[in-house]
């Protein structure tokens, strides 16, 4: 297939469905993303992130569908014809060839032939310079890790797909790499996609996230969207904490729905509820939510529940609270005042929200 | 030489092979299997399909030397009543032979895995050197040592240890030269299943059981099993069929199947069909205890 | 836990290890005792059999092909062990990563073709490959000799490589061929550059094994060779009068051979290693 290669511009998936026998592990999806972004694909073992991430480079192919780079299609060329390189998980690395024929595998198949010098330059990038020599097995994970970077970065691919590549690090050496990551691509400023399970990361350093599920995306956007305002039960739990519960919306009230969770009248903005009638899980992020010994005064939004446990966090003091439906809360105050609140368990409390920072999605699994 | 071990380590299980690529065109295969397979076609299943036709063909009466194709069990009946004893010879010194390699292999293997540290590799070419002494020089070797004159004998004797005087010519020594040549056979594999033992779960093992005696029991050996499962066939199924070990150190009477065989076939004139009928009894009786016994022990569960 | 105890845990440990070893040294003892004895017996000045020790002599290693047939048959077994060897691990090789890295119809029945030949003893494989050369291919011109034994060994061969290699090819990610196809390799590309040099020390190993099984293979052989001799069909024959003291000093010098290779082999990798270690 001519030009494949030079294929440039956004990378599209258009209804794309992969099947292993009975299994859909992609099931009609599509998607855009722009070039130069860093595009995190987040969800569980199993979801089908990592086949996506393979149909993008050619590695699988899918049941139905079309894979494209701007106009050119890419569907049912071979990963050595694609513009696409990959960071694998498990990295990867040619064990009998050293850290620089490592990186300069790329370019020497492509005939460049500056090859030695380009890996150089990319070894640099990485700042594995003075590991040129070695053999992959004499680098720590994290060396490796960066090689495999490198090893990808060299080639100037129009799409570079991440996957889980900070899987195998330990946490420090993680929160580095993610940094380093995020510098090296706004450097480049290629198309990257990084697939992982860890939300944390994600958040990080994505510019977009997108939430799969079931070999759906169930949600996507910016990570703060995302977090503020979920779209579906699975993406309110997936994403950061939430606390839920699920309630029939009985009425509005101007801008908002009220919800009656067990007994408890709850306040939805109706821009911020996916469902106006019938069943709702309703939501509120952990620090959204208010202590207090005595009920505040104002417009409602308040529930009194029973101390479970207290944890001191230093920045924050976490506390579980058990509500009178039977679920627990999880809340987060800041250590702001100089006299904390000295709650033990056992001790009723109040807690309160923002009605603003409430949210409903369906209670059903899309 | 590790390669042995690896062979040795799986004869017979093909774990599921990582299929990464599902979509790989299978033609390709397909070229890659076609000469290997004619080759095991024209000169293995043919020549078995041959002499299933002799095993059941018939002599001219009167001419020996000459028969014509038939369809006549005659011969495997002669097989079974005439050499009954033979096969039964062949299958109890095969299993001792493979016993007894079974005792000596076990604890080198075990102290090569688990005891050798440096000296592990030196200890691995030392089981595979002598090998390369062609085997025939071997068993002839050991039938100058176990010789009436010989020093064996002698110290055997002195010590009122040999009753009968002599071990050159018995079924002793025939057992013995068989453990002696298929060893290398039962410990590379029991040594390459224990090396992939994690020492670490042998250890805890221990800290549970404390009794050395339980923990090789219920750890140990139940961790080798596949290693023990591979080196038993490899040892038997050769033992079985050997007639090389009778012919140099055992008596003149009571041999093996498989001297029948190649009597038959290389000496007796129109003995094909009969030695035919032996062959298939044999190959079949094999690869039935053979799949009996994986079936019986090729699972996880031992003990 | 008690001192008392477990010191006496200590040195039953101790026990437990030095039992151990020293039934493994015995047992390396007795695999050694029957080469050392050829190596003894070819200094023998015997007489016409080599059976009893007569007096010192340098003779059978100054003319190891002194004696008749022997340097001859020598010749004709490491012919058949490197053709032989050549072809098995050829064949052996491709079948083994047909088998691994690909789906086709017929895996099953292709893994049972490569085990039984390993599960029949060899005696019926050798009656099976002369009645089929006697009554069949000698009717388009095949006669018992070198080719017969070629084709025998191969066949023979065959199954070991094909086991020893699929292990190796097993073993390696497939991950790492992957990322060849992603860096731009084709399909030969990612074989030769990627995939051949990661699985080379399996196929050579391989390629040992078989030749160490050819070259020391007599039952089948004697089956196959008609008048052809090969040096393990030499000694069988001699055996009958006494094997002359040149069959050791052959059968001890390719055991050295053998040893220095395997050693050397070893050395250039932990060679290797110790540099990777740096």
């Amino acid at each position: 297939m001519p030009g494949v290669r030079q294929a440039r511009g956004d990378l599209r998936l258009e209804k794309v469905t992969k099947t292993f026998g009975d299994f859909v592990a992609v099931d009609d999806l599509s998607l855009d993303v722009p070039r130069g972004s860093f595009f995190a694909l987040l969800g569980p073992s199993g979801c089908g992130k990592t086949t996506t991430l393979r149909m993008v480079a050619g590695l699988e192919q899918p049941t139905d569908g079309r894979v494209l780079i701007g106009d050119t299609d890419l569907t049912g060329s071979r990963p050595y014809e694609r513009p696409v390189n990959t960071v694998f998980q498990s990295y990867a690395l040619f064990p009998h060839m050293t850290v620089r024929d490592n990186v300069a595998f790329g370019p020497k198949r492509r005939k460049e032939k500056d090859a030695a010098q380009r890996a150089d330059d990319a070894l640099e990038l990485v700042q594995m310079t003075q590991f040129a020599q070695r053999k992959p097995v004499q680098l720590s994970g994290g060396q490796q890790q960066r090689v495999a970077l490198a090893r990808a970065l060299v080639n100037h691919p129009e799409v570079l797909l991440l996957d889980e590549p900070l899987g195998a690090l330990d946490l420090k050496l993680r929160r580095e790499m993610q940094v380093e990551l995020k510098r090296i691509q706004t450097e480049v400023g290629l198309t990257f996609i990084h697939v992982t399970h860890d939300q944390e990361e994600a958040m990080t350093m994505a510019d977009t996230v997108a939430v799969m599920n079931k070999g759906r995306i169930e949600q996507l956007g910016p990570p703060a969207e995302l977090y503020d305002l979920p779209l579906t039960r699975f993406v309110a739990t997936f994403l950061g904490q939430a606390n839920t519960g699920v309630g029939t919306i009985e009425g509005v009230d101007g801008e908002h729905l009220v919800a009656d969770v067990l007994g408890t009248k709850v306040r939805i903005l109706k821009s911020r509820s996916q469902v106006n009638e019938g069943q709702v899980l309703f939501g509120v992020r952990p620090e959204k939510v208010t202590v207090s010994r005595k009920q505040p005064d104002g417009v409602g939004n308040d529930v009194k529940g029973v101390v479970r446990d207290v944890s001191f966090l230093g920045v924050a003091t976490s506390y579980l609270v058990d509500m009178p439906s039977g679920t627990t809360w999880s809340c987060y105050e800041q250590n702001l005042d100089v006299e904390p609140l000295d709650l033990r368990p056992g001790d009723g409390v109040w807690l309160t929200w923002n009605p603003g920072h409430a949210f409903g999605v369906p209670v059903e699994e899309s | 030489m590790s390669a042995l071990a690896h062979v040795a380590g799986d004869p017979a299980v093909d774990p599921a092979a990582p299929a990464p690529e599902t979509r790989k065109r299978s033609w390709t295969a397909y070229l890659l299997l076609l000469p290997g397979v004619l080759w095991l076609g024209v000169f293995f299943l043919l020549p078995l399909v041959q002499l299933a036709a002799v095993s059941l063909q018939s002599r001219y009466p009167g001419f020996p030397g000459y028969y014509y194709s038939d369809v006549n069990f005659s011969n495997y009946a002669a097989a079974l009543t005439d050499y009954a004893p033979h096969f039964a010879r062949s299958f109890v010194y095969a299993g001792l032979a493979t016993l007894f390699a079974f005792l000596i292999s076990y604890p080198l293997a075990y102290a090569m895995a688990f005891k050798a540290g440096r000296w592990r590799n030196l200890m691995l070419i030392c089981v595979i050197a002598p090998f390369f002494t062609s085997f025939i020089l071997r068993t002839f070797a050991w039938s100058q040592i176990l010789a009436d004159e010989g020093w064996v004998v002698g110290v055997l004797s002195f010590l009122h240890l040999l009753p009968g005087g002599s071990i050159i010519n018995t079924p002793v020594a025939v057992v013995a030269g068989l453990t002696y040549n298929f060893l290398p056979f039962m410990v590379l594999p029991i040594y390459a299943s224990l090396e992939r033992a994690d020492p670490r779960v042998i250890e805890a093992g221990g800290d549970l059981y404390a009794n050395g005696i339980t923990t090789f029991r219920t750890v140990t050996l139940p961790m080798s099993m596949p290693g023990v499962l591979a080196g038993t066939l490899l040892t038997f199924i050769p033992a079985a069929g050997d007639f090389v070990n009778m012919e140099l150190l055992g008596p003149q009477r009571g041999k093996m199947v498989g001297n029948v065989i190649n009597d038959q076939f290389l000496a007796v004139p129109g003995g094909y069909p009969v030695a035919a009928a032996l062959s298939f009894t044999l190959m079949t009786a094999i690869l039935v205890m053979v799949f009996l016994y994986v079936r019986r022990f090729g699972t996880e569960e031992l003990v | 836990m008690t001192t008392t105890t477990s010191a006496a845990r200590r040195t039953r440990a101790w026990l437990a290890q030095h039992v151990v070893m020293l039934a493994a040294i015995t047992a390396l003892l007795y695999l050694f005792l029957p080469v050392a004895y050829t190596f003894a017996f070819s200094f023998n000045d015997h007489g016409r059999s080599n059976i009893v020790w007569q007096s010192f002599t340098w003779e059978h290693w100054q003319d190891p092909c002194g004696v008749a047939g022997v340097c001859e048959s020598l010749v004709t077994s490491l012919q058949v062990g490197a053709i032989s060897t050549l072809v098995a691990t050829v064949l052996g090789t491709m079948m083994a990563l047909a088998m691994v890295r690909y789906r086709y119809r017929g895996k099953a029945a292709s893994n049972v073709l490569i085990f039984v030949p390993m599960a029949t003893p060899e005696i019926v494989m050798g009656a099976a490959l002369l009645t089929i050369f006697v009554q069949g291919f000698s009717n388009i011109g095949v006669n018992l000799g070198f080719g017969t034994i070629v084709f025998a060994h191969i066949m023979f061969c065959l199954s070991f490589v094909v086991v020893t290699v699929k292990a190796r090819i097993q073993s390696l990610d497939p991950r790492i061929e992957e990322a060849a196809q992603d860096l731009y390799a084709s399909p030969m590309q990612t074989f030769w550059k990627v995939t051949f040099p990661l699985i080379l020390p399996g196929i050579a190993g391989a390629a040992m094994l078989a030749f160490s099984l050819s070259f020391d293979d007599f039952i089948i052989t004697n089956f196959v060779s008609g008048n052809e001799s090969t040096f393990p069909k030499f000694v069988y024959v001699a055996s009958r009068r006494g094997i002359p003291a040149e069959a050791n000093v052959i059968g001890f010098s390719m055991f050295v051979l053998a040893v220095l290779l395997v050693v050397g082999a070893q050395l250039v990798g932990s060679a290797r290693a110790s540099r990777i270690k740096k």
